[in-house]
């Protein structure tokens, strides 16, 4: 109970606001989905701070994984090199 | 043909499949039973008809009966059958006719019937004979087959057709040698010689793969040569050596094409996509196999043309085949030079011989392109002037010749195959090329043996300032194709001592296609010449790490659960990995990863279309949200602020939307993956009011006194009148006029004066009907 309490998003969290943990109310599968991995959850809100690549992440999958728009990994990658990072691409 | 262990196939090596000729089921009964006479028993030529094919069949399909047959054969069509089988059994007609006349097995007789005319004809073809029976078998009839697409014409100046000899033959059967046609050597001494190394070679090409690689793809065209805009990016970025004059048109398609040849590139849809494994597995590879491997792809190249580079469309479509053939003629000319050992030959006196050898070709397809070096060949001066058989002669050196001028001494050189080299001091000294060590095993396979593998040398030189000289007069193809792949260079400097640069860009590309940090390290220590820097290790290994940390996954399967115990339930059940308190991640689209009644979106295909948007912006929904649906509105929408009032669009949350950097084309491309409906044209125009599109001209909104006279002639006249005009102030439509407010009562006393009656209200045309669209019933 604890360990889920602390993860419970405040309201001020500045992470939460750019880009919410996913709260399903039913079961969903999603096919051909792209993802956006970070060793830190710190990464994802420098990333979604930036109004260059917030548009193509939707919400978090966990505190170091985003969901990301469908159909937009290769220009997502492209936006990231272009902003100086170097990710890394696996295809599935 | 089975090669010996350790030995390579020849260059022209296409294996003979068939057995049956084609539409053996529709033949004539005539050439069955003239088949039959060679592949049954005697006497069983004349079966009935269906009895016949069976048994034929049967026959074709049999080893034993292709030894009889091979037993059969005269000394001559046996060695026929053995040219053929030299080259694998499937031979391109212009390479077998020419092998066929070098061995002296067709020859060629002129008649001379008038001082006008003199018909060339074979004196002996014993291919007609072979064929009839057999034991050769067109491939011509096969519609998928690329040669069917052009034909010659007939007679001992055309190409043979394309036949194979029949594969039970083929594998029971000695393959002859190397034909016996040589050109006497130069006499010069090569000055100025050009020449490029297997490294060098292999430099180029892979330093325009890691650029391929670093972008996972570039555009293509329709026809799967590389978009304009995709080549020039990749000149700009790649710069190459295009060498001394005569230099090689267009590297970069020639390199694109290559490696799509080996592999090393796919076509994906729209575009041309890396294989990094593949490459990994070519570059790697001993110099030898890396060269033989470069010039296969030189021979099949479609998009890029020897002396004028990349083409496309109808020109490719067009042209593609008759060069693949004549570059087959160029490489069996080779071939045979190449068991002459180490030579220098004049260019005038190889084309004079391969000439001789050709005679006058009925028609030549090679393309009348103007080509990007003009070799000014003695044999095809004034051929305007000439008449007869010497017009001919100077014709053809003048297209063909030029052609295989550029073939031989730009195309080859390029590739490291062939030297070239002025035989003798000054510009007037005979052009001559020899064939390269790694040139003469390619051309030359199976009897030359390839050179030995270079040693292993410690040829670069490892700065701190992460430059990188590299020795390449010392570095072998396997070590140039790794060092193009991970360092950069500004230049397009070519030569044997080169420097490049190790940045975070050129490591990244170098581990995006398929290189580890592992190994960079260790081929950085196997070929320094001294120990590694620190700051440089620590470098790559900091580059490395930073990729690590951030990583794209696509094609996964996602599966949300409301709760984590739901979530675990499904774990126990099934593969995947856990991901947060509410996902798993999956791969694949399997029965394991199919949920009962869960909402189903499909990423790559159609979204659900389970919203519908009206004039206020008000949305509604057919169907609960999915997490892709309900992070967009998020983003786009105002959030439910009661049961009755769901998500909106409205000005506040576009201005919300756009500060977050969304565009107005992702917002409408969104709302169109979703809504079950188009949007309303009055939401649509209001999205990109909201995001400030365009930022046209305002919309007008004032009071107006209107002048409506509804008569024509009465408008006419009213609307041209010198005497009213100080009342008038614009003519907004037929009939109407708008008035000075001020002169309003004055206007009025005037036209009452002229007798006209005046009425307070006005009357109009009704408004257009509402277009009923999703959301706009005006109910």
């Amino acid at each position: 109970m604890a360990r889920k309490k602390a993860l419970q998003p405040s309201a001020s969290d500045p992470l939460n606001e750019l880009l919410p943990l996913a709260e399903p109310t039913a079961p969903e599968v999603h096919f051909g989905a792209a993802v956006l991995e970070v060793s830190d959850p710190a990464q994802l809100l420098e990333l979604a701070g930036d109004t260059a690549v917030r548009p193509y992440l939707l919400c978090r999958l966990a505190p170091q994984v985003a969901l990301v728009d469908p159909g937009r990994a290769d220009d997502l990658a492209d936006v990231l090199r272009r902003r100086g990072h170097t990710p890394k691409i696996l295809k599935s | 043909m089975t090669p010996s262990p350790g030995r390579s196939l020849p260059l022209l090596f296409a294996p003979s499949t068939r057995r049956v000729p084609g539409g053996l089921e529709h033949m004539r009964l005539d050439p069955l039973r003239k088949a039959a006479r060679t592949w049954l028993d005697a006497g069983l030529s004349s079966l009935p008809r269906e009895d016949l094919i069976s048994r034929l069949r049967k026959a074709l399909e049999d080893d034993a009966a292709a030894a009889r047959v091979l037993r059969s054969l005269t000394s001559q069509e046996r060695a026929v059958a053995a040219a053929y089988a030299r080259y694998g059994g499937s031979v391109d007609g212009q390479v077998i006719r020419l092998d066929l006349m070098a061995r002296g097995l067709l020859e060629i007789i002129e008649r001379k019937y008038s001082e006008h005319y003199i018909q060339r004809q074979w004196k002996q073809n014993p291919i007609t004979a072979m064929v009839e029976r057999w034991i050769l078998l067109s491939e011509e009839i096969d519609l998928g087959y690329s040669y069917s697409s052009y034909s010659y014409g007939s007679g001992p100046d055309s190409p043979l057709p394309r036949y194979s000899l029949h594969a039970g033959i083929a594998r029971q059967l000695e393959p002859a040698g190397p034909a016996p046609w040589s050109i006497p050597p130069a006499a010069g001494i090569p000055e100025a010689i050009t020449r490029r190394s297997p490294a060098e070679v292999a430099l180029d090409l892979s330093r325009v793969f890691a650029y391929l690689a670093g972008r996972g793809s570039v555009k293509a065209r329709k026809d799967g040569s590389p978009a304009g805009p995709a080549l020039r990016a990749l000149e700009k970025a790649v710069p190459l050596d295009e060498g001394a004059d005569p230099r090689l048109p267009d590297p970069h398609g020639f390199s694109l094409e290559l490696m799509r040849s080996a592999g090393l590139i796919g076509v994906q849809g729209s575009e041309l996509v890396a294989d990094a494994t593949a490459a990994a597995r070519q570059f790697t590879r001993p110099d030898f196999l890396q060269m033989d491997s470069w010039a296969r792809g030189w021979l099949s190249a479609r998009y890029w043309f020897d002396g004028s580079g990349s083409e496309q469309g109808r020109a490719a479509l067009a042209y593609a085949g008759p060069v693949q053939s004549a570059r087959k003629v160029l490489a069996w000319a080779l071939g045979c030079l190449a068991h002459a050992g180490d030579r220098w030959y004049e260019l005038d006196t190889f084309l004079e011989r391969l000439h001789a050898l050709h005679g006058h070709p009925s028609s030549s397809h090679l393309p009348y392109m103007e080509l990007t070096w003009d070799p000014r060949l003695a044999a095809a001066r004034d051929k305007e002037r000439q008449s007869g058989d010497a017009r001919l002669r100077a014709w053809w050196f003048s297209k063909e010749g030029t052609w295989y001028a550029n073939a031989l001494m730009v195309s080859l050189v390029a590739l490291g195959l062939v030297e070239r080299a002025r035989l003798g001091r000054g510009e007037s000294a005979p052009l001559g090329f020899r064939l390269t060590e790694s040139g003469r095993a390619v051309f030359g396979a199976p009897e030359v043996a390839p050179p030995p593998e270079p040693a292993q040398r410690r040829c670069l030189v490892i700065q701190p300032n992460f430059d990188i000289v590299a020795y390449l007069d010392q570095a072998g193809a396997r070590t140039a194709g790794f060092l193009g792949r991970i360092a950069e260079s500004d230049s397009a400097h070519s030569g044997p001592i080169q420097t490049f640069r190790l940045t975070q860009t050129s490591v990244y590309q170098a581990e995006e296609s398929g290189l580890s940090h592992a190994q960079i390290v260790e081929f950085l220590q196997q070929h320094s010449q001294r120990e590694l820097p620190a700051n440089v290790l620590r470098s790559l290994a900091d580059w490395s790490g930073r990729r690590e940390s951030l990583s794209i996954r696509s094609g996964v399967t996602v599966l949300a659960f409301p709760s984590t115990a739901d979530r675990d339930a499904y774990l126990e059940r099934h593969a995947g990995t856990a991901c947060g308190e509410h996902c798993v991640l999956g791969s694949g689209s399997g029965k394991a990863l199919q949920l009962p009644g869960a909402l189903v979106s499909r990423h790559l295909g159609d979204r659900r279309r389970t919203l519908e948007l009206d004039e206020q912006g008000q949305i509604s929904l057919t169907q609960p949200l999915d997490l892709v649906q309900k992070s967009r509105l998020r983003r786009i929408a105002q959030p439910p602020r009661s049961a009755a009032i769901g998500w909106q669009l409205t000005a506040a949350s576009m201005r919300r939307a756009a500060a977050g950097g969304l565009k107005p084309g992702v917002v409408h491309g969104w709302l169109s993956d979703h809504l079950a409906r188009p949007a309303p044209p009055l939401i649509a125009v209001a999205i990109d009011a909201w995001l400030r599109v365009g930022r046209g001209r305002p919309l007008e909104l004032a009071d107006a006194v209107l002048l409506h006279i509804p008569e024509k002639d009465q408008f006419q006249a009213i609307a041209t009148s010198p005497r009213l005009r100080p009342f008038l102030l614009a003519r907004p439509g037929p009939g109407w006029l708008v008035v000075h407010k001020e002169t309003r009562k004055e206007l009025t006393a005037v036209l009452e004066e002229l007798g006209f009656t005046m009425a307070r209200e006005l009357t109009h045309d009704e408004l257009p009907a509402i277009t009923r669209l999703a959301g706009t019933d005006p109910k």
